[in-house]
């Protein structure tokens, strides 16, 4: 929740300063801007994969089955290594597909707006645990279709 | 209007060195030579220095500041009644570089800030030099008159024409001894060709052409044309909207008049070979050091975004300022700096509340000293950072009027960075992120400095035990 906060006060911040910039004497700087927008889209990011996450989190404990059956996936995946070849690109990238059958399809990815029910039931400090051992893969985890909800964000506003 | 006061360097009686400065490789003691500029504490917007700059003897010293004005210092000789002192910069000439403008086309204030200042190498007994706001950019000659004609056979002294009926004889004007007199005039505008705002200029070593760069777009020019230039690199997208980088700041080579580099706000460095091509869109070298993912935070863009790139004298290295270190990269290797210098570390846990009061956006710019062995660049809280290159060894200095005692020596400052707080040291808390040093030059051939802080120019130099 912290995480959700703090990005979604930068956010704000951030647009504040955006706004605030179309007034300044000399005209709108495009460096400062650039780089505010930059600070949005990492924000917003962040926010909306903390958000994901929370969610992948509250349907994983949820459903206890749904548990077990990962855990049998992750015990399984070492006897199927040798099965894979050398490559570790190739088993990098075959692992998700191995294990997305045998799971449920996730209803973070097929709904797009997230459900407030879940977010109130989450408990504050496995949120910001999650977010805080892997910015960067809640940053390449992002869905990128979000931007109708905040259509500012990774634009910059053109000087002419 | 800058008001000038000047300090006197006297000899104190009981003055124990205790610390080593840092340069060249020897150890002195940086002490404190003049100060320039008004003492009140209320500071007036146009009165803030905005570029400070040697000619190439360092014989003269040129501050730009918010009020468009640009005001050159001289240095005047030892006398011998104080041979401990090297001689002192006084007031050569001040003249009013560039007024507000206002464009009606995009209906936009053009402000008169001086963004950069380059002196010209000099060729004969004028100098010369040129000044850049956002939008045009101008050569200016200083010149000195001692002599005035006199005896004009169309006009008299005051000018005035004469009645012809009077004129009864020819004769030759003479040249008359007259009080020193230094004029500045603009001798070539050179407007209309940056679209956006500039953010540096750099005279080539061909000492013919010089280049200027705004956020997207490098143009060269010749600096006796001023209706035409090449527009050498252009990194505008199609579409605006899918703009990801702007070039932060742009300088030719000090020998080489075919290499330029320009940096990046995504904190490259791109040097780029006039030889290869007319347009230098593609570079011949790319200088990138490697993100650290562990340190990835929201402002990650914003503090390795470039804000100078220099060269050395040399020409073999160059030097990167971003938010929290400075680099210095062998233009022989392109994948990481050869050495990294933290500035103040100790923000990085501050960066919100930085980002908040604007100061991340703070442009710090650095410079070399003569011999290419210490670097120096600024800090908050009117701290400057000097690091010798061969030693690894860092000073933290203070641009204060506390410090400002006749031939005081500087003495060297600390940050706490958490832990028990040590006598003499200053809170991370405590710094005052308003008074900011972001414009220094070092004298090219002697260890003189000169630190602009805020509206204060503070003039440096080692002390001779």
């Amino acid at each position: 929740m912290e995480m959700n906060a703090e990005a979604k006060r930068i956010l704000a911040v951030s647009i504040s300063k955006l706004y605030a910039s179309r007034s300044q004497r000399g005209g709108l700087r495009l460096h400062r801007s650039l780089l505010v927008s930059l600070v949005m889209k990492s924000a917003r990011d962040i926010y909306h994969s903390t958000v994901a996450l929370v969610e992948k989190a509250v349907e994983t404990t949820a459903s206890t089955e749904e548990a077990m059956e990962a855990m049998d996936t992750a015990e399984k995946l070492p006897e199927k290594q040798p099965e894979i070849t050398d490559n570790t690109e190739d088993k990098e990238n075959q692992r998700p597909v191995a294990k997305r059958p045998r799971k449920r399809p996730g209803k973070v990815s097929a709904v797009p707006d997230f459900l407030p029910e879940k977010r109130a039931r989450l408990e504050p400090g496995e949120e910001r645990h999650d977010t805080a051992q892997s910015p960067s893969v809640c940053r390449s985890s992002v869905v990128t279709e979000t931007r109708s909800a905040l259509p500012l964000l990774s634009r910059v506003i053109p000087a002419f | 209007m800058i008001l000038v006061r000047d300090k006197q360097c006297h000899t104190l009686p009981n003055d124990v060195p205790f610390s080593a400065g840092v340069a060249s490789g020897n150890d002195f003691q940086w002490c404190f030579s003049q100060v320039k500029g008004a003492i009140d504490e209320d500071v007036a917007e146009a009165d803030i220095i905005s570029t400070v700059e040697f000619n190439y003897s360092g014989e003269l010293l040129a501050t730009g500041d918010k009020g468009g004005r640009v005001v050159i210092f001289q240095h005047e000789q030892e006398s011998k009644n104080r041979p401990h002192l090297r001689g002192e910069y006084n007031v050569y000439s001040t003249f009013q570089s560039h007024e507000p403008e206002f464009d009606y086309l995009k209906s936009l204030e053009i402000e008169e800030k001086i963004n950069k200042i380059r002196w010209l190498p000099q060729q004969n007994a004028a100098h010369f030099l040129l000044s850049t706001n956002d939008k045009t950019i101008k050569l200016w000659k200083i010149s000195e008159r001692d002599k005035r004609a006199e005896g004009y056979n169309l006009k008299d002294e005051d000018g005035r024409l004469r009645d012809p009926f009077r004129i009864t004889a020819l004769r030759v004007p003479v040249l008359m001894p007259m009080d020193l007199m230094v004029e500045a005039s603009p001798r070539r505008i050179f407007a209309n060709a940056h679209t956006y705002h500039i953010n540096s200029i750099s005279v080539n070593s061909d000492h013919e052409t010089y280049l200027s760069a705004d956020d997207l777009r490098i143009n060269l020019w010749h600096l006796e044309i001023t209706d035409r230039s090449f527009n050498i690199v252009d990194i505008k997208p199609a579409n605006m909207e899918e703009l990801t980088e702007v070039i932060t700041a742009a300088e030719c080579h000090p020998h080489q008049c075919n290499v330029f580099v320009y940096s990046s706000s995504k904190g490259t460095i791109r040097l780029c070979d006039m030889r290869a091509a007319a347009l230098c869109d593609r570079h011949s070298k790319f200088f990138e050091e490697p993100e650290d993912p562990s340190s990835r935070s929201f402002f990650s863009e914003i503090i390795s975004s470039i804000s100078d790139v220099k060269f050395s004298h040399s020409g073999r290295y160059m030097m990167t300022r971003d938010y929290l270190s400075v680099k210095v990269w062998d233009l022989n290797m392109e994948n990481r700096p050869v050495e990294t210098y933290q500035v103040h570390e100790y923000l990085r846990s501050k960066l919100c509340s930085l980002y908040e009061n604007d100061c991340i956006f703070d442009k710090f710019e650095c410079c070399w000293n003569g011999s290419d062995s210490a670097i120096m660049t600024g800090s908050y809280n009117n701290f400057f950072r000097m690091f010798d290159r061969n030693t690894r060894r860092d000073i933290t200095l203070e641009a204060s009027r506390e410090s400002s005692k006749p031939r005081a020596t500087l003495k060297p400052r600390k940050v706490s960075t958490g832990g028990k707080r040590k006598k003499d040291e200053i809170s991370v808390d405590s710094l005052d992120f308003n008074k900011k040093i972001l414009h220094t030059a070092w004298h090219p051939k002697d260890n003189v400095i000169a630190v602009a802080a805020t509206n204060n120019l503070y003039i440096f130099q080692d002390k001779i035990n």
